[in-house]
């Protein structure tokens, strides 16, 4: 959903876009640029939009159509909780002796998470209304403390900003 | 269209969460919203300037049906947006995923 879905969309919508002057607007995560254990799929999915959509940005340039990359931080929504509802029925239903060996690791991300402070909706849907409007949009927005954060971390050598992730999240 | 109309946009996942606060934010700013949503509109079906359009984006068919509803709709002026906001988040563990989840098949 998270990359196959845009992928279709543009495809469908170009058209549209052409003809209105319009610009393609995808949301991804700052897991797209530092990926996060236990969250591997959404960092594999927004690196994956991330990736696409930078070559895509050069693919419809010919057209002025800008690409534009939005980083929301966590924020304040159920996406989370359904999430974590997802998960606790995904693991009611894994092997038990596997789901044991994470017994800690899980337990830790909990606690981690449940200290993770969430940006306002409000926040994030003005940055992502700022890309709708701006005349000439930069290709890059990040909304809320932990998206910029994220581009900071990118920036470490490996080995720092695996230590430092696995502090953050008590491992 | 009314008079202060700044165009067209398209967004998916528009029935919740971020999707839902930046279909209020741009129709409120004269924006026609076409919010894209899986199941429920929800309060969407009752807000001045956003028109629900059904879509499931993990469909190609469903997107392009979609697509052709907006075209019907917003005719020449085609749209100045289109916003990939519908995601997923799955957690935990790679090694404790189902095949379906890990090829997005399941929720």
């Amino acid at each position: 959903m998270n990359t196959l879905g845009p992928a279709h969309a543009v495809r469908a919508f170009l058209p549209l876009l052409r003809a209105g002057g319009g610009r393609v607007i995808n949301i991804s995560a700052p897991t797209a640029r530092v990926p996060m254990p236990y969250l591997a799929a959404l960092s594999g999915s927004k690196a994956a939009l991330s990736a696409m959509s930078a070559a895509l940005r050069l693919e419809l340039a010919d057209w002025n159509i800008p690409v534009i990359v939005v980083e929301p931080g966590a924020t304040d929504t159920r996406i989370f909780a359904k999430a974590e509802a997802a998960a606790k029925m995904s693991l009611s239903t894994a092997d038990p002796g596997r789901l044991a060996l994470y017994e800690r690791q899980l337990a830790a991300v909990a606690t981690a998470s449940a200290r993770q402070r969430t940006a306002p909706v409000d926040s994030v849907a003005k940055t992502i209304a700022a890309a709708v409007r701006a005349p000439k949009p930069r290709r890059h927005y990040t909304a809320g403390v932990e998206a910029r954060m994220a581009g900071l971390l990118a920036g470490l050598p490996a080995g720092v900003k695996e230590r430092l992730i696995t502090r953050l999240l008590g491992l | 269209m009314p008079a202060d109309a700044r165009g067209n946009v398209f967004i998916t996942g528009a029935a919740a969460g971020i999707g839902a606060a930046v279909t209020r934010l741009l129709a409120d700013d004269g924006y026609t919203v076409y919010a894209g949503v899986h199941s429920d509109a929800g309060a969407l079906d009752r807000m001045a300037g956003v028109r629900p359009v059904p879509v499931d984006v993990t469909d190609p068919d469903s997107v392009a049906a979609a697509a052709e509803l907006v075209a019907g709709q917003a005719g020449r002026a085609g749209l100045q947006a289109l916003i990939n906001n519908a995601g997923i988040i799955l957690q935990g563990p790679v090694e404790l995923m189902s095949s379906a989840e890990l090829s997005g098949s399941s929720p």
